[in-house]
């Protein structure tokens, strides 16, 4: 039997604690631990994931807390004095640790949850502290994370199309001192590393499919932020690094094993020249190549998920030994499904908007078996404009499709799921294979139904809270990449290269031990 | 058989001085267990004597020593209270107790009057730690009571969960804890002794942390009024008055 225990450690600059660490506790408060027993409450959302949809909806928490007097004799309580000596708290970290009370309790034991404070208001007349924290990601959401950063160039003299040079731009403030690209009234260009505050140095014009033009004195001139044959993945790490996310945040090699087993070939060029918001633009890149990010407040990680095929082993929870008797729920909503999607790709002029006449090559997947009258019985379509997928793109956009049309194919279907903590070490972006009653055959046998794990949060009594979602990956379905050129053959390998990778079979179709082909994407 | 209530602490009074502390860890000094409100705690490392002394400012009548959480039944320490008229002795033991649990202490010796208080912890086999050190005159209701109370023992309210699956397994159980309740009655008591008592006992009641023992053998409360209403003392007859007080707190 356990008991729950919730420690709440402020990390704000200077500390007034014996122990210069700043601990708060709902329950009972651990002998060996000074801690202050001041919380009366700890809210919260927990982030929501969105299976290929880019940035997840925020996590947050809101604690109360009761202030105190700090000393018997001594003027003044302590979140008076705390926030006396800590004028600036914004952005500072709180951690909560949680875990079961225990009279000898080792902090470093408990699971460790970081947030980002917002602020503290309080105490009012009756004591009460209100701290409002967020998870990390908030960074992209303050409004004044635009990209690229706005910049007000102005050409000093005419500009004829031909001339490649230094132009009087009269303020380079916000451009790449390395050099870059700009945008002149629709016309991107080249320009060469900085040398001076008013001038850029023009070295190619009329650059991503933009327009060669003639320009006037005062037309203005903005720095554009663009990538070239960038990896998708590699592309998310510098719109990360470009908010100053703190690198400790981001598990890299994480990030590059979701790069190397599914987003290889998803190679990125475009750019923009007109300053937005910076998550926006991270959904646009996630959305044309159906990657997530979200916040794991455990692991104090920024993850990234690629939604495709499970290449590891999935857990498979069941109805009689680990999903709670309460707390079970489908949802489905039919009305968001697609049974054909168009994607256009291989975009013309950087400079324009999303039409498809500023689009060379598009795709167009139909799945005509769920526009059947047994079915839907009507067409249900989404345009994709994806500006960022170059040319020799084809394969990646096939990929997308596919993947769009099997996540659909039911709308939206939610399971929500409570789990005891002794098997809840499962975690947002996880595949599940799930055995409910709630999910039946027409026989009445429960389907085992593959989900993606999109909210996990701490409930209380040692509960924790789920919702996954279908996102188009078959229970027990088999799937491989082609194997790498620098493999032996399929019989010299290693089990595990055996059941990651396909390899070429035999003229029968077989693999050389007799196994049926696997399906490659 | 006799009730106690210790709700006054002279080495936190605004008159009482720290003369000397050693031995306690850095960070756990002694004068963190005075301090209610925050209950922060004090620790002697093992190996070590923590000595405290005050100067209470005041001679003071002095009978009791009570501690709201510590480990010294787990630890194997020794408390040892003594009080003097002067710092230079000679030293009179009020107490001197080792634990056998780790549940609220509360120890009431006959009376000793002085103005110097020495607290030691001694002889601990692991670190020895204490949270919340009351040192007073305990106050003894007046008469002897037992029906008049609910042992705190029997009064905890603890939850406890039990998660099953879909399946009916157990999954795991969770016990919150909550306070335990108990009422004391002061049943016909003369009027002579609320007169004498009762209104310092209210003014604790309401503003401090008490300690509460409804007999020797039981086990002590530490805690606070019920509800934040003051209990009320009524006449039951010309010369006798009745209160109920209802304390919730814990008792371990």
């Amino acid at each position: 039997m356990s008991e729950k225990l919730e420690l709440v450690e402020l990390d704000l600059d200077n500390k007034i604690s014996p122990l210069e660490v700043e601990y708060h506790c709902q329950g009972r408060v651990p002998i060996n631990i000074q801690a202050y027993g001041s919380i009366t409450r700890i809210t919260g959302a927990p982030t929501k994931m969105k299976p290929g949809g880019g940035m997840p909806a925020l996590g947050a928490v809101n604690i109360t807390l009761q202030d105190f007097k700090i000393s018997e004799n001594g003027q003044g309580t302590y979140f008076g004095r705390l926030l006396g000596a800590n004028e600036f708290f914004e952005n500072r970290k709180l951690y909560i640790h949680h875990g079961n009370y225990s009279d000898n309790l080792d902090v470093t034991t408990l699971k460790k949850r970081l947030y980002i404070i917002k602020s503290i208001d309080g105490p009012n007349s009756n004591g009460v502290v209100s701290i409002k924290a967020v998870d990390p990601l908030s960074r992209f959401f303050e409004t004044d994370r635009l990209i690229p950063e706005p910049s007000n160039g102005e050409l000093t003299a005419d500009l004829t199309p031909s001339y490649l040079g230094a132009i009087n731009i009269t303020n380079n403030d916000a451009f790449s001192a390395a050099g870059g690209v700009a945008d002149i009234e629709g016309e991107w260009v080249r320009y060469s590393p900085l040398v001076g505050e008013t001038d850029i140095v023009l070295t190619e014009r009329n650059v991503f499919g933009t327009k060669n033009d003639e320009h006037e004195a005062g037309d203005s001139v903005k720095n554009a932020f663009t990538f070239e044959n960038v990896l998708a993945v590699d592309l998310l790490k510098q719109l990360h690094d470009y908010v100053d996310i703190d690198p400790a945040y981001i598990e890299l090699a994480q990030w590059n094993t979701e790069r190397d087993d599914y987003l290889s070939s998803e190679y990125l060029t475009g750019g923009w020249s007109e300053p937005e918001k910076i998550r926006d633009k991270i959904d646009e890149v996630c959305e044309q190549t159906h990657v997530s990010t979200w916040w794991n407040d455990e692991e104090h990680k920024i993850k990234l998920q690629a939604i495709g095929p499970n290449l590891t082993t999935v857990k498979t929870l069941e109805e009689n030994t680990h999903i709670l008797s309460t707390g079970q729920s489908v949802r489905r909503d039919p009305s968001k499904a697609l049974t054909r999607v168009w994607i256009w790709f291989d975009k013309v002029d950087h400079s324009e908007g999303d039409t498809s006449d500023n689009y060379r090559q598009a795709l167009l997947l139909v799945n005509p078996a769920l526009e059947a009258d047994d079915a839907y019985g009507e067409v249900r379509g989404e345009v994709i404009f994806a500006s960022h997928i170059p040319a020799g793109g084809g394969a990646s956009v096939s990929k997308l499709a596919e993947r769009l049309l099997s996540q659909r194919r039911y709308g939206t279907y939610q399971y929500s799921f409570q789990l005891h903590e002794n098997d809840a070490d499962i975690q947002v972006g996880q595949s599940i294979d799930v055995v409910t009653s709630l999910i039946q055959s027409k026989e009445g046998v429960p389907v085992t139904t593959n989900f993606m794990v999109i909210e996990r949060d701490y409930k209380g009594k040692h509960v924790y809270k789920y919702k996954a979602l279908i996102t188009g990956v078959e229970s027990g379905a088999k799937f491989a990449s082609w194997a790498p050129d620098n493999l032996g053959d399929y019989e010299t390998e290693t089990d595990e290269n055996k059941l990651t990778y396909v390899f070429y079979s035999a003229a029968d179709g077989t693999l050389p031990n007799g196994d049926d082909p696997h399906l490659w994407l | 058989m006799a009730a106690h209530i210790l709700h006054t602490n002279l080495l936190s009074a605004g008159s009482a001085v720290e003369l000397t502390a050693t031995g306690f860890d850095a960070g756990w000094e002694f004068a963190n267990a005075l301090n209610i409100g925050t209950a922060l705690k004090a620790q002697v490392l093992l190996g070590v004597v923590g000595v405290a002394e005050y100067d209470l400012g005041v001679i003071a009548p002095i009978s009791s020593v009570a501690i709201a959480r510590h480990n010294f039944g787990t630890a194997n320490a020794n408390i040892k209270v003594s009080v003097a008229s002067n710092q230079a002795g000679p030293w009179s033991v009020l107490v001197d107790h080792s634990p056998i649990d780790d549940d609220v202490l509360l120890v009431v010796e006959p009376v000793i009057t002085g103005r110097y208080v020495r607290v030691e912890v001694q002889n601990h086999t692991q670190a020895a730690i204490f949270s919340v050190v009351c040192v007073g005159d305990a106050l003894k209701l007046p008469r002897s009571m037992p029906n008049g109370f609910i042992p705190p023992e029997f009064g905890a309210q603890d939850q406890v969960t039990a998660s099953y699956t879909a399946g009916t397994e157990l999954a795991g159980l969770s016990i919150k804890r909550q306070p335990a309740k108990t009422r004391a009655i002061i049943k016909e008591a003369p009027r002579k002794w609320f007169f004498d008592n009762w209104r310092e006992l209210q003014v604790a009641l309401l503003k401090n942390t008490v300690f509460f023992r409804w007999k020797e053998t039981g086990s002590t409360l530490y805690g606070t009024l019920a509800s934040k209403k003051s209990p009320n003392p009524k006449f039951v007859k010309t010369y006798y008055m009745t209160v109920n007080i209802d304390f919730q707190g814990f008792i371990s």
